[in-house]
């Protein structure tokens, strides 16, 4: 397909915009929606940073693809932001888990396509992370020490992490999760998530999730095609570890 | 004094009415009580009593309207079977056990009424309600059956139950505005109209919540149609109170007319003050309820958009994200990485940023620095009150120490300010101690000559002087500095002064 150079242009500037804010709107977004030429090409820019573009009623979303791309933002980057200096990479993963137990806590039903809860408290999301660092204390321990040799598990570390936030204070009464340490972690998790105009900091240690957000979730996780390349991204790691039990 | 009046109008204002309001309250307790009893059919599953009773009263009204009266308990298990056959397994008496258990809620056994007592906070005693939601209507003494019929309250239930009232209620209230203004009761229009606004911000809430749902759910046909026909009978009630916006806006304005044409007299003009605040008012409402339409008809061109999104979308129809991705992710385990991989779509791209060296020569913006909290100034006492206070206070002491000066040297009229100072050294007087003792001096040198004719508003130090100004009566005080300084103790030091009075000196002379 030949383009001339007006639309190159064009197209490169709604790319610029879409790459800089993740969102266009009103006669931009009319513009990729209408010009076969602009969407094919804007469509191709941001292809190339992977990511997709999804129309939302007036406007137009850029979403980063799920996968591991250089082009996205770098674990060192959130690390500077928002959990100082002296941060591991054990900590950015549980900040990710925390997240992703987040938004799992409010799409937790096959009935609805809709999220189950209005709000979450900090105590409830520290009970959910506590939960899902449980079951992974119930994988048997050298296996994933054999993984870990082999592949880059570090899931012990990150037990390890939260564990000790446990020790550290909550020594007395640990099945509650009521800690001090374990909730200024949630809250730190919460800044990160605040930044990206992912949740909404409703009232005392409540959060909700954003609009965008549930965007996001609704039109990108449940589109048919974009599911399945999450869920092939998921699985691939299975197909990943099964190679390595075969050898 | 008038906040505590205000409140006493506001908790007036919540607890007026309590009985109607209670009433509505406790109308529905009936089927509650229905939701408290267990009856299980014979698979062992809970019967929704609750939802049988709002049924019967509904088949009585239904009833009711096609004139048949004969309903018995045998009409009703029937028709309670009819509905639910494929839910419930229940034999043909047990239905008519069901059914004279909601009867005997509905109307008790005893003959007692139906009664609920509470604290009336009006009335400031125990009140009660009494509720009829079923009676007797006629007997047959041949196959000894009794049939029953819908009571008042019953019916009212029947109602209260159907959504009409919240469509209607901004023209309902529109209704009501009208009303009072004809009465001339503006007080009360006022609050109609603020009610009004409540109306018109639910409206705008509800059509927020359908243009999230219209954004996040690619309309297929069903729900395009479902969506639309939302969305045109809002658009339609819409420009129905528009309508209705506009003629309410002719009225007041004729109505504010003919008070105009009276508004030499006190109660008039009263009245037409706060007719222009309902007008005001008014106008507010309606323009905010212009932009509903405005909305509505943004709204209706999002559903045919998204709907046209629906040729290109196919979603999923189920996704259990914690089942699918958080549960898969943890009890596998896959690696670290996927965490990153899951949360990449949410997150913004990655952005290059760097500093180029040549930003050292580019204009630099130093105001930023400066801006702080960390001001030069002084704080200032902003408070007008605060300050004539504090002026009051200065004058008073400035008049204290002026007059015992002058008791302290008279009928002299000259006296250094040294010879003062010994004096009240030798007394020990605390005032020595006092800043402000000093501030006079300096200002009685800084306004010499002082005469009691200068303008008292003049000057706001000079104010200060006011009470020394009525002291010196018809005389002019005049000081002098004379060339030695007092040292009257560690902190402060003043340069010594020549004080003197003087009759009706003009100020040209000094």
């Amino acid at each position: 397909m030949r383009f001339d150079s007006q639309e190159v242009e064009q197209a490169f500037e709604l790319y610029r915009e879409l790459a800089l804010k993740g969102v266009i709107s009103g006669d931009k977004a009319n513009t990729y929606k209408v010009n076969e030429a602009i969407y094919t090409l804007t469509n191709q820019f941001v292809d190339k940073l992977d990511a997709d573009c999804i129309t939302v009623g007036q406007e137009v979303h850029l979403i980063p693809r799920t996968k591991l791309s250089p082009f996205h933002i770098s674990n060192e980057y959130i690390k500077r932001q928002f959990l100082g200096s002296k941060s591991s990479n054990s900590d950015i993963y549980l900040m990710y888990l925390c997240s992703i137990v987040l938004i799992g806590s409010f799409y937790n039903s096959y009935q609805s396509t809709e999220p189950t809860i209005d709000f979450m408290t900090y105590e409830v999301w520290v009970q959910q992370v506590n939960d899902r660092i449980e079951s992974l204390k119930r994988h048997d321990q050298e296996q994933l020490e054999k993984l870990e040799k082999e592949y880059s598990y570090r899931w012990s570390a990150i037990i390890e992490k939260w564990e000790t936030l446990d020790e550290l204070k909550e020594s007395a009464s640990r099945q509650t999760g009521r800690t001090m340490s374990r909730l200024s972690f949630i809250d730190t998790v919460r800044r990160f998530l605040q930044e990206y105009d992912l949740v909404e900091f409703i009232g005392q240690n409540e959060v909700s999730l954003t609009e965008k957000t549930k965007v996001i979730v609704g039109r990108y996780f449940m589109e048919r095609e974009f599911n399945r390349g999450i869920l092939e991204f998921l699985y691939g790691f299975e197909e990943q570890e099964d190679t390595y039990a075969s050898y | 004094m008038e906040g505590i009046e205000l409140d006493i109008e506001l908790s007036e204002t919540i607890i007026k009415d309590s009985h109607e309001r209670m009433k509505r309250v406790l109308l529905f307790d009936s089927l509650f009580e229905l939701d408290r009893k267990t009856f299980k059919d014979l698979n062992e599953v809970r019967v929704d009593l609750r939802s049988f009773g709002l049924f019967v009263l509904l088949y009585f009204f239904e009833m009711k309207l096609i004139r048949e009266k004969r309903i018995g308990v045998i009409e009703i298990a029937q028709f309670l079977k009819s509905i639910s056959k494929d839910t419930y397994a229940l034999s043909d008496s047990q239905f008519e056990d069901i059914v004279k258990i909601i009867l005997a809620v509905f109307r008790p056994t005893g003959g007692q009424r139906k009664s609920y007592s509470f604290n009336n906070f009006e009335l400031q005693t125990e009140d009660s309600i009494d509720f009829h939601y079923i009676k007797t209507n006629d007997f047959d003494i041949q196959t000894n059956r009794q049939f029953y019929a819908l009571d008042d309250d019953g019916l009212e239930l029947v109602f209260a139950t159907k959504e009409y009232f919240q469509e209607f209620q901004l023209s309902i209230h529109q209704l009501m505005l009208r009303k009072l203004l004809e009465k001339g009761e503006f007080v009360g229009a006022l609050r109609q109209i603020n009610e009004m606004r409540m109306d018109v911000e639910t409206i705008y809430e509800r059509m927020n919540k359908i243009e999230h749902e219209i954004k996040r759910n690619v309309v297929s046909i069903e729900t395009q149609n479902k969506f639309m026909k939302v969305i045109e009978d809002r658009n339609f009630r819409l420009n129905r109170e528009n309508e209705e916006f506009e003629e309410l806006h002719q009225f007041v304005y004729e109505t504010k007319q003919n008070y105009y044409n009276l508004a030499d007299e006190n109660q008039e003009a009263r009245a037409f003050e706060m007719l222009l605040k309902v007008e005001k008012a008014l106008h507010q409402v309606h323009h905010q309820h212009q932009q509903l339409l405005n909305k509505s008809l943004q709204l209706k061109t999002q559903v045919l958009q998204s709907a046209e999104e629906a040729l290109y979308y196919i979603g999923v129809s189920s996704f259990n994200f914690d089942n699918e991705v958080t549960s898969k992710i943890v009890s596998t385990p896959y690696p670290l990485e996927s965490l990153k991989g899951i949360m990449a779509p949410f997150l913004p791209l990655g952005q290059f940023n760097t500093w180029s060296f040549l930003t050292v020569f580019s204009p630099q913006s130093w105001s930023e620095t400066e801006e702080g909290h960390t001001s030069k100034t002084f704080e200032k006492v902003t408070d007008e009150e605060e300050q004539e206070q504090y002026a009051r206070i200065i004058r008073t002491y400035y008049k204290e120490i002026f007059q015992d000066m002058m008791t302290a040297f008279e009928p002299e009229s000259e006296w250094t300010l040294k010879e003062w100072i010994e004096k009240l050294q030798s007394s020990n007087d605390h005032r020595l101690q006092q800043r402000q003792f000093y501030d006079f001096f300096i200002l009685c040198h800084q306004k010499s000559p002082v005469t009691s004719q200068i303008e008292v508003q003049s000057e706001e130090s000079l104010h200060l002087l006011a009470k020394v100004m009525e002291l010196i009566h018809r005389r002019t005080l005049i000081c002098k500095e004379l060339p030695d300084r007092i040292q009257v103790n560690e902190r402060f030091e003043i340069q010594n002064m020549q004080f003197s009075l003087v009759k009706e000196v003009a100020p040209s002379e000094i």
